[in-house]
């Protein structure tokens, strides 16, 4: 058998390995998302489970505070509290090092005595460090790098370390390094130390504290000490274990790794059509060979195996590029998921990737599934050859022909199950129906395959026999012939164009409606905000800057916002305090319902809040429902006025009135972001100049005009879809593969017909543009179906996944001119992709292609 | 054969009592002990002779020394004659001086460190415990006005004429009342114990020999009455220690006839003892005589090896006083009583019970004490 294998299948991979390099190319791009994105989802997870778990340290519970944290003097009550052994508290910042280090710093202020029982800080020990450690200790603006951070930028003991905290410059000295061990580990190293004194006092926090993690005694339940606990401390406290904040996290990565890895399966799905067509390519091309071997006496299941095999090793080898592929993509992908993640939970920065044998396993083995499942029906098709079948073509067409009814009405109660699917409701937050309905959308669409091209070419014959004439007429009779082949082509062409349009419809609905959202709700002519803005900064602007910007020339009106990320229930959300009087007379908030300028009087009269869609979708609360707010002062049950659309975040967002916010967190005097309303005939930039004037050395703020700062949340909107926009290329790709392959196996199955057509007088050039316009012909066809196809998906994506795991409200829109492009792409490609073939197929002489007839 | 012999020179890296605290600081996080002691000495006060001491008021604390600890040391008795030893130990270790005050009521000022041991000599057990905090938000702290000192909810203080110790939980905890049943004997020469050639090597130091103890002991889940007698050491100084003393032995010996001894003999690198070395007899009336090294020998008697820290320690001792009669023998009460501090020090000292017998002037006399030995760590530190 190995030797009948190395004879028959070797060979023939070596003499077309440009087809094998192509099919193997195909699987490999499917094993590659799946790698890909399978190792980037587990590589963030992990980088972000050593950052939450290596920064909590030993920590059994966590006293953690929200937005500006909570009164230290709590740190006496918690450390007395029944059952704790032992407590240390902490303040966190995420920071900015300033230009050219330009890097994301996770600041802690820490009591290095009772953090001992924690975490275990490695200093290193050197005869410079010996009086340094005792200055890192009591020094205002000491600082701790690790030895990794410091090396990067060359920074040496006693350099200075500027960062941007909130609106201010600061400097820190490094007086000590740490080893990269423990909780500097966090963060790939990006990790700074500071005494918990100069913590309060570099970022203007005396007496508060963001954090106090516990030890508990032994022997006693966990539970209790969380009861007692929140009893003795104010409600916008939480008291939790530090795995539940790895499990929300979780969540998020879930939701993202599942939307990506269904992407990767569809990119699977086509590599089943590849092989089908690499296989089945094979099959044909050795039809005179699997004659003779049968008559040689080799038995069925030996040509089975061998055709089987044949495919298992494509399949392998693929899985084997594609594990390479994978890599390259997981370091993307990691980027984007890193990116994520800081933006909503935690500053983290995964460069590293971890890359596990199962993951490895799981993408490999659907691969050697995917083409043996693609390898099967040809493989068959050719141990049923009869020997003298295997002369002629025509009997497993017509057996395909008569099936095509069967064939259909599966295709029909696969898209009607898919229908059931996308209407049931999610499963733990995830739209898991909704992506079994998009495979059996696929899958539907691809059983309805052969009949569309029957039907569409029916239509479409009468058009090109006046258009093309007879080459025209033929090349329509052709494909409808070769049905078996050109199916499963257009399937799988129709498959990945399904895929693209899908995703650029959802793309562009979703751009289109945050445009258009943007252009509502950025009606401030200025806008400021702190420098250092990254993931959770908390600091405010300068109080004397915000208190001077009412009396600058050209200001008709300042909105201050005062925004805290706020835990209601599970759910992260964020708070936002701001001036509705402004907002009501020259700003505006697109409600879902009801008058906004009503439910901003209610906001601002009756103390109500809004909130955004996305909170309602997660809490089940709508207009005159109550939200509980947890704040410093008790838990408080507000009426919801009114629920607004909003884009910038996953978690949702609550609008209340200043004058609200200040009554429950009455020591919170910051305003994170102030917006400018401009007189008429205000130049904004000379109002710019004015505020930059009017500013210290040390404060740093970004002032924005209207136009960036819708400039930038497109931007922001680009970014995140940019793995997409990769995928969509691969997508595009596998399609052109197999449409190649699919034209050169028409071809080479119908060499005897060219034969007779250029026996019986047709000249080259008529066969050429009659392969030439098939080839076009199954391109517009598989555009027809996968534009069908595309559009029922992106309304599956738009109406049932994006609303089952975000909650947001896509104004849905079919972008013509995007249609348009991909339809010239389509064509363009397809008809460069007959033109080889069709060389190919004048390339034989009639006598030599006749000879067996 | 004298101490100074018997130091071996595997043994030579160590620590005075003083340089346990010292080191608590430093080396509790970085194995970088006295870095500090070298620089900014001179912002604070040093032990000068002449310092004459008042009573209570020096029971206080005295924040214009970089370093200073009370000590307490006793044998308790409980019901059918169970015996018990204790140490108590409270340390401030200034890291700045208090000027310029910071905003921050984190600021790193003092730091405060608690030993606390038991020993249960009919077990033949040891247990004991630390604590070390900054003392922010007053969660440690010791008063200059008035005697107290406290680490999270352990405490000592003075309440009418007796001392209050509090310290531990359920499982191993006290609370005692301490009555000096004499008055307060100060070491060295006009008001200043030295510890090493020069002006300022030294502290201020004064002990309350004899104690009435008598309170509650918590031991393994029982609640125990006791009563007993006990010892105190008070010291403050700011720059005690010389580079080339790497050890210290530390003796308290409470005779039956009211009779108290205190020697301690620092080790230089070398193995010798430091000329500075010396002690205290303690009359049964009060008075006292100071007893410089040439007045008293000490001779190791056995060795114990700690299999927890790999350290050797002497273990049991004859000390003499040829010029007074007194010729007595020290043996632990258990061997193992052993710190290996792995929270607020990461230094391994031995500090225990001893029996004392022996005679005294042409007498046979029996009586308790307690002996510290620092510097035996190897582990340690290879240079200052």
């Amino acid at each position: 058998m190995l030797r009948l294998w190395r004879w028959f299948s070797f060979r023939h991979l070596r003499s077309y390995k440009g087809r094998a390099l192509l099919c193997l190319l195909g699987v490999a791009l499917g094993v590659a998302v799946f790698i890909g994105i399978k190792t980037a989802a587990s590589s963030a997870m992990s980088s972000f489970q050593a950052t939450v778990t290596s920064l909590a340290g030993t920590a059994e519970l966590q006293v953690i505070g929200q937005g500006t944290g909570f009164p230290e003097g709590l740190y006496a009550t918690v450390v007395s509290a029944d059952g704790v052994r032992a407590a240390t508290p902490v303040l966190e910042f995420n920071v900015l090092a300033a230009p050219p280090l330009d890097e994301p710093l996770l600041m802690l202020g820490i009591d290095v005595f009772s953090d001992q029982e924690f975490r275990q800080y490695q200093f290193i020990e050197s005869e410079q460090t010996s009086g340094a450690i005792l200055s890192f200790l009591t020094e205002p603006g000491a600082v701790a790098l690790t030895e990794k951070f410091a090396e990067r930028h060359g920074l040496n003991l006693n350099d200075q370390l500027e960062i941007f905290a909130g609106s201010k410059r600061l400097t820190f000295t490094l007086r000590t390094l740490l080893k990269l061990k423990g909780p500097a580990r966090a963060l790939e190293g990006n990790v700074a130390l500071v005494d918990i004194a100069t913590a309060q006092e570099a970022f203007d926090r005396i007496g508060r504290l963001d954090r106090i993690d516990l030890l508990l005694e032994e022997k006693t339940s966990t539970k209790m000490v969380v009861e007692d606990l929140r009893k003795l401390l104010p409600a916008d406290v939480r008291v939790e274990e530090p795995n539940q904040r790895l499990g929300r996290i979780q969540e998020m990565v879930d939701a993202y790794r599942l939307n990506l890895l269904a992407l990767s399966l569809i990119a699977l799905f086509v590599g089943i059509f590849l092989i089908f067509n690499a296989v089945a390519f094979a099959v044909s091309k050795r039809r005179f060979e699997i004659a003779m071997l049968r008559v040689l006496g080799t038995q069925r299941w030996q040509i089975l195996g061998l055709f089987l095999g044949e495919a298992l090793i494509v399949g392998l080898l693929g899985a084997i590029l594609g594990v390479g592929l994978g890599l390259v993509m997981a370091k993307l992908a990691l980027k984007a998921m890193a990116q994520t993640i800081s933006e909503l939970y935690l500053l983290v920065r995964a460069e590293t990737l971890t890359l596990s044998p199962l993951v490895i396993l799981l993408g490999t083995g659907p691969a050697l599934g995917v083409a043996l499942l693609g390898g099967l029906v040809p493989s068959l098709e050719a141990s049923r050859t009869l020997p003298k079948e295997a002369l002629y073509r025509g009997t497993l067409e017509r057996r395909l022909h008569m099936n095509i009814g069967k064939v259909s009405l599966v295709g029909g109660v696969v898209l009607a199950l898919g229908y059931l699917c996308s209407q049931q409701p999610p499963v733990d937050g995830l739209p898991i129906f909704g992506f079994v309905a998009a495979f059996l959308i696929l899958a539907g669409f691809s059983f309805l395959a052969p009949a569309s091209v029957l039907l569409v070419n029916r239509v479409l014959a009468p058009v090109l026999a006046r258009t093309f004439k007879l080459e025209g007429q033929m090349a329509s009779r052709y494909l409808g012939r070769s049905l078996n082949r050109s199916a499963v082509a257009i399937a799988s062409l129709m498959t990945a164009l399904a895929m693209l349009i899908s995703i650029s419809i959802l793309i562009l609905s979703f751009r289109q409606t945050v445009v258009v959202w943007t252009e509502q709700i950025i009606a401030a002519d200025i806008y400021i905000s702190p420098a250092g803005r990254i993931t959770g900064q908390r600091g405010g602007l300068p109080s004397k800057l915000v208190d001077s910007l009412p009396q600058l020339p050209g200001v008709t009106a300042v909105e201050r916002l005062t925004e805290t990320p706020i835990r209601i229930g599970e759910v992260v959300a964020l708070l936002d305090a701001t001036d509705l009087v402004v907002k009501e007379k020259f700003g505006r908030i697109m409600y879902r319902r009801g008058s906004s300028r009503d439910i901003m009087r209610r906001c601002r009269e009756q103390g109500q809040v809004s909130i955004s869609e996305v909170l309602s979708n997660r809490l089940g609360l709508g207009e005159g429902d109550t939200i509980e707010i947890p704040t410093p002062k008790g838990v408080e049950s507000l009426v919801i006025a009114g629920v607004f659309y909003d884009y910038r975040t996953e978690g949702g967002m609550v609008i209340m009135d200043q004058s609200t916010y200040r009554r429950y967190w009455p020591e919170d005097r910051r305003y994170t972001s102030v917006a400018l309303y401009l007189d008429s005939n205000a130049d904004p930039e000379e109002v710019r100049a004015q505020i930059r004037r009017n500013l210290d050395q040390s404060q740093e703020v970004f002032i924005t005009s209207n136009r960036e700062l819708r400039r930038e949340i497109l931007r922001i909107f680009d970014q995140t879809f940019s793995i997409t926009y990769a995928l969509q290329i691969i997508a595009i790709v596998v399609a052109i593969f197999g449409i190649v392959n699919t034209l050169i196996l028409l071809v080479r199955e119908r060499e005897r017909d060219i034969g007779v057509l250029k026996a019986v007088g047709a000249t080259n050039r008529q066969v050429q543009r009659m392969t030439v316009l098939e080839a076009g012909l199954m391109g517009f066809i598989s555009f027809v179906l996968g534009t069908v196809n595309g559009i029922l998906l992106s309304l599956l994506l738009i109406f049932v996944i994006n609303k089952q795991s975000f909650g947001w409200t896509i104004q849905f829109s079919i972008p013509p001119g995007m249609l348009g492009k991909t339809l010239i792409l389509v064509l363009v490609c397809s008809v460069l992709a007959g033109i080889a073939p069709a060389r190919a197929a004048v390339s034989k002489k009639v006598s030599e292609v006749m000879r067996l007839e | 054969m004298s101490v100074a012999q018997n130091v071996q020179p595997h043994q030579r890296l160590g620590w005075l009592r003083w340089t346990v605290l010292a080191s608590l600081v430093l080396s509790l996080l970085f194995g970088l002990a006295l870095a500090n002691a070298r620089q900014g000495a001179e912002t604070f006060r040093r032990a000068l002779p002449g310092y004459v001491f008042q009573f209570p008021q020096d029971h206080a604390a005295h924040p214009e020394f970089r370093t200073e600890w009370w000590y307490y040391t006793g044998h308790l008795i409980a019901a059918k004659g169970r015996r018990f030893g204790f140490q108590l130990t409270f340390f401030r270790h200034a890291l700045r001086p208090p000027a310029p005050e910071r905003k921050s009521r984190w600021a790193l000022n003092n730091l405060y460190f608690v030993h606390f041991a038991i020993t249960d000599e009919e077990e033949g057990t040891f247990r004991f415990q630390e604590k070390v905090s900054r003392g922010a938000l007053d969660t440690a702290g010791a008063r200059s006005e008035q005697y107290h000192v406290w680490v999270e909810g352990w405490e000592a203080r003075s309440q009418d004429n007796s001392h209050k110790l509090r310290a531990g939980k359920e499982d191993m905890g006290i609370d005692l009342t301490l009555v000096p049943t004499k008055t307060a004997v100060v070491h060295g020469k006009d008001g200043v114990s030295q510890k090493a050639v020069g002006e300022g090597y030294g502290s201020h130091y004064y002990s309350l020999t004899r104690m009435h103890a008598r309170g509650k002991l918590q031991w393994r889940g029982s609640s125990l009455e006791v009563s007993g007698q006990a010892w105190m050491d008070h010291e403050f100084g700011s720059n005690q220690l010389r580079e080339y003393q790497v050890g210290w032995d530390w003796f308290s010996v409470q005779l039956n006839d009211r009779t108290e001894l205190m020697l301690y003999i620092i080790r230089q690198r070398e193995g010798r003892a430091d000329p500075s070395s010396s002690g205290t007899l303690v009359h049964p009336d009060g008075a006292s005589e100071h007893l410089p090294l040439e007045k008293f020998k000490v001779e190791t008697l056995s060795s114990w090896h700690s299999k927890k820290s790999g350290t050797t320690y002497p273990s049991g001792w004859r000390l003499r006083l040829p010029s007074k009669q007194l010729d007595v023998r020290l043996i632990p009460a258990v061997e193992d009583q052993e710190l290996t501090t792995k929270k607020s020090t990461l230094v391994n000292y031995w500090e225990g019970s001893v029996r004392v017998t022996g005679n005294y002037r042409g007498k046979a006399i029996s009586g308790l004490g307690y002996v510290e030995l620092t510097g035996y760590d190897t582990a340690f530190r290879p240079d200052i």
